[in-house]
């Protein structure tokens, strides 16, 4: 993926052009907003943020900070203690990743509905491609500031645009706000120092949307200390970095450099990845007179059922957990989430907004603790699911048990994970645990593998087949150990069979118990599986079929799995 | 009188509709199309066996079978316990009759199914979910599945508590499911004692496993004494049989079996 537009100049000549949005400050920004809702909360009076000075720290450590606190000395990488020495005054948030992410889809969504997908590069930055939504907007200008008006109308933040071909220029330009024309992004980069590589629009690996990479875990480079090096090795610009050969850098640094070597030229590893962000749903009413009456409840919860309903409809969705929030005169906030097996109708809505609100005022009657008359309600959907896959069938009912199930099966996911639910996919393959792959539900399925397979078991196959095989061993009528020659022909007739150790309780249940031998009373030829024999791993197995008398002198038949002389139970009859 | 001769009438076009449209799915089945099962039922029967007679919808159970169970099926939302040798094959066997073609079949705590037999044994792969069920969230899970399958499968590796038992049999009662459970830790309404009576087709050094004769007890709820019946399972295809008669069963020595078709 990385070397790949280095070596094919057609398509090295064409990095995708790329509109990078930034908001400037951004951690800053969410750790603001959230620590104004918390004052508003509480109803304390809120402080002029713009004009007092505001520290961020992560790992006590500052990584931001205000106008304010930059001018009263505090700078990026001080830990707490010295800024506070610096800016006495100073206002010290907390920085909250998760907060920043969520917060940002605002940002995302706001500039979806400029342009159709966006790729969320980290919690401030997000990237698209250009050509269309400019073509579409009448120009690229046009472009930048239908983002920048949509952004500030549907958010209210500043952000900064940039359009450049590739990732790398676009982000830079996005400081200035600039537009660099086509084919003009290696001159445009080259003149920046090396230190702008500390923020390139790198991979996985790299803490790019804060997720390590899965290729190479244990070797993460860190962006500062690749900086670092490179100035050290002389190289100040970004033009000097792109000036060295391709194959140099690869060869030196390895394959991490060789990407921002890629993106110092001005090139892109990957064109951005398109995903629509959704504003967040939320059916809020503010009632004019208090409601102190239960009947009165009744009144407001239709319309404001059929407000949430209406947004669901327009986006293709049904809800199968709901929020419900209701705010007191005394500025109390009490919630309460329903879950619902089926989709929630209006009708389903409306009972829930209505009994909850009978609980609450039959409370505050009661005598409970004080909570004054609701003044808002609010609905919050949790869990949305797309309508299409709950929709009745075209005809018939057998929809119904299939929209009844994937609801189940969605919420046994949403309980105890993707694993918790799992399908049979048919792949094929000689030994009975790989016939068939387990799959969570609704994940990709594997491609089947096609046959033919020799070997693979004909009917009856064992309804038990262990994922752990027991080892067990077979002895013929002298004691001594039974193998399968190269001939495929036993070495001798079996006559016991020994279960060493406690294996899988399907065993145990099965009557053969560990540390003690059984009479076989039957067995079949072996079938020889020559597994891959054309290639280097290939192994030999044979399979034998066995009934032994189990301790209750019942019959248990099982199938037995010979490799390189050791036997194995691949399953049971049971 | 009109109004019977009208009824008459609407039935007999429903069930025609109905048969044009089973050959129309079962067309674009042949090509992969998602189909909906519910015309493929036989329009000899168009008003099927898990009709509703006042007694609850009632399920279908494997036809040797039927002699053990009262009223020769089972009742939705009933529960079944299995006990004894070869209790895979047969919740397998059960699971598969009860399903039917449209409801949803879930298997919890069978890590070691072999899934090549429960297809065999005629279990569709797209109705069917199987749960480890082993987390912190196992009772939240298994009502979960209790509430939303039509066939909930217990296996002996649950390792249930008696309280989690008795309420999942009270959610499936509600939710009309049927609860088939491998050694549970409570009382079932009707509880089936298998015992294998041995295997046959397997010598000394020839032949291959063919079948297996297992004697079934049946007792519990609508059941006087016990009742028994004798199967075959699992027998060449995979599936229950009826134990033949002692005629039918003097074959030749040697027989080309009739190929079998692969489960696709």
């Amino acid at each position: 993926m990385m070397s790949a537009p280095a070596l094919t100049p057609a398509a090295a000549a064409r990095a995708t052009r790329t509109v990078a949005v930034t908001v400037p400050e951004w951690p800053l920004l969410a750790a603001l907003d959230r620590h104004q809702r918390r004052l508003e909360a509480e109803d304390a009076p809120a402080p002029d943020l713009a004009a007092d000075p505001v520290i961020l720290l992560d790992l006590h450590r500052v990584t931001h900070a205000g106008t304010a606190a930059l001018d009263a000395g505090v700078r990026p990488g001080m830990t707490r203690r010295a800024a506070r020495a610096a800016c006495p005054e100073a206002l010290v948030l907390e920085a909250d990743r998760e907060h920043e992410t969520a917060l940002f889809e605002l940002v995302a969504a706001a500039v979806d509905t400029i342009a159709a997908g966006v790729d969320v590069l980290r919690p401030g930055v997000l990237l698209m491609s250009a050509r269309g939504p400019a073509r579409h907007q009448g120009g690229e200008g046009a472009l930048a500031e239908r983002i920048l008006d949509a952004v500030a109308e549907l958010t209210g933040w500043d952000c900064a645009v940039g359009i450049a071909d590739g990732p790398f220029a676009a982000l830079l330009a996005s400081g200035p706000g600039r537009i660099v024309r086509e084919g003009r992004s290696a001159e445009y980069l080259a003149p920046h120092s090396i230190q702008a590589l500390r923020s390139a629009p790198v991979g996985p690996g790299w803490g790019h949307r804060g997720q390590p990479s899965a290729a190479r875990p244990e070797r993460r480079l860190d962006l500062a200390e690749t900086v670092d090096l490179l100035q050290r090795l002389g190289i100040g610009t970004l033009g000097d970095l792109a000036a060295l050969p391709s194959a140099a850098v690869a060869d030196r640094f390895g394959p991490d450099v060789a990407t921002l070597h890629l993106l110092a030229r001005g090139l892109e590893p990957a064109p951005p990845a398109a995903h629509h962000p959704t504003q967040p749903l939320l059916a809020e009413t503010t009632l004019e007179t208090p409601l102190v009456r239960t009947d009165q409840a009744a009144f407001i919860a239709r319309p404001l059922a059929e407000q949430l309903h209406a947004l669901l409809v327009e986006r293709g969705l049904v809800c199968t957990r709901l929020r419900i929030v209701a705010r007191t005169e005394g500025g109390e906030e009490t919630e309460r989430t329903w879950r619902h097996d089926g989709a929630l109708t209006v009708a389903d809505v409306v009972d829930r907004i209505r009994w909850q609100c009978d609980g609450w005022i039959t409370r505050a009657r009661l005598g409970g603790p004080a909570t004054g008359a609701i003044t808002r309600i609010g609905l919050h959907p949790l869990q949305l699911a797309p309508a299409g896959e709950n929709a009745p069938a075209l005809w018939g009912s057998a929809g119904e048990a299939a929209q009844r199930a994937s609801r189940a099966l969605a919420r046994a996911q949403g309980l105890a994970g993707e694993e918790a639910v799992q399908v049979p996919v048919p792949v094929g393959g000689r030994l009975l645990a790989d016939e068939v792959a387990l799959m969570p539900w609704r994940s990709e399925r594997p491609a089947r593998r096609e046959g033919p397979w020799p070997g693979s078991l004909p009917r009856p196959v064992p309804a038990t087949v262990f994922r752990v095989p027991p080892a067990v061993q077979l002895e013929d009528a002298a004691g001594r150990p039974v193998v399968v020659t190269a001939r495929a022909l036993l070495s001798g007739a079996p006559t016991r069979l020994i279960v060493p150790a406690p294996g899988a309780p399907a065993l145990q249940r099965a009557g053969l118990r560990a540390g003690s031998g059984y009479q076989v009373l039957a067995h079949s030829a072996p079938v020889v599986l020559d597994e891959r024999w054309w290639a280097r791993d290939g192994r030999r197995a044979a399979r034998l079929q066995l009934v032994v008398q189990g301790a209750s002198t019942e019959e248990i038949a099982v199938l037995a799995l010979s490799r390189a002389g050791e036997w194995t139970l691949e399953g049971l009859y049971d | 009188m009109g109004t019977a001769l009208q009824i008459e009438d609407r039935e007999e076009r429903l069930s025609r509709a109905r048969a044009a449209l089973g050959a129309a799915e079962r067309s674009a089945a042949r090509w992969g199309g998602r189909i909906d099962r519910t015309a493929l039922q036989p329009s000899a029967r168009p008003v099927s066996e898990a009709a509703d007679d006042g007694l609850g919808t009632r399920l279908p159970v494997p036809e040797p079978l039927q002699a053990l169970f009262p009223r020769g099926s089972l009742r939705a939302g009933s529960s079944v316990a299995l006990e004894g040798a070869a209790s895979t094959s047969l919740l397998l066997s059960l699971a598969v009759a009860a399903a039917g073609e449209g409801s949803w079949c879930a298997i919890a705590g069978m890590p070691d199914l072999g899934l090549r037999s429960a297809m065999d044994a005629g279990l569709d792969p797209c109705r069917l979910a199987l749960a480890p069920a082993d987390g912190e969230q196992r009772p939240q899970v298994l009502s979960a599945l209790a509430d939303g399958v039509g066939v909930l499968v217990l296996g002996p590796d649950l390792d249930l508590a008696p309280a989690l038992w008795r309420s999942l049999l009270g959610r499936a009662r509600t939710a009309d499911t049927l609860v088939l459970a491998a050694a549970p830790p409570g009382r079932a309404d009707l509880t089936l004692r298998a015992a294998a009576q041995g295997w046959s087709g397997l010598g000394r050094g020839s032949g291959r496993l063919r079948r297996r004769r297992l004697e079934i007890t049946a007792e519990g709820r609508g059941v006087a004494g016990h009742r028994t019946a004798e199967v075959l399972l699992p027998q060449v295809d995979g599936m229950l049989a009826a134990v033949p008669s002692a005629a039918s069963e003097r074959r030749p020595a040697m027989q080309l079996l009739p190929s079998v078709r692969r489960a696709g």
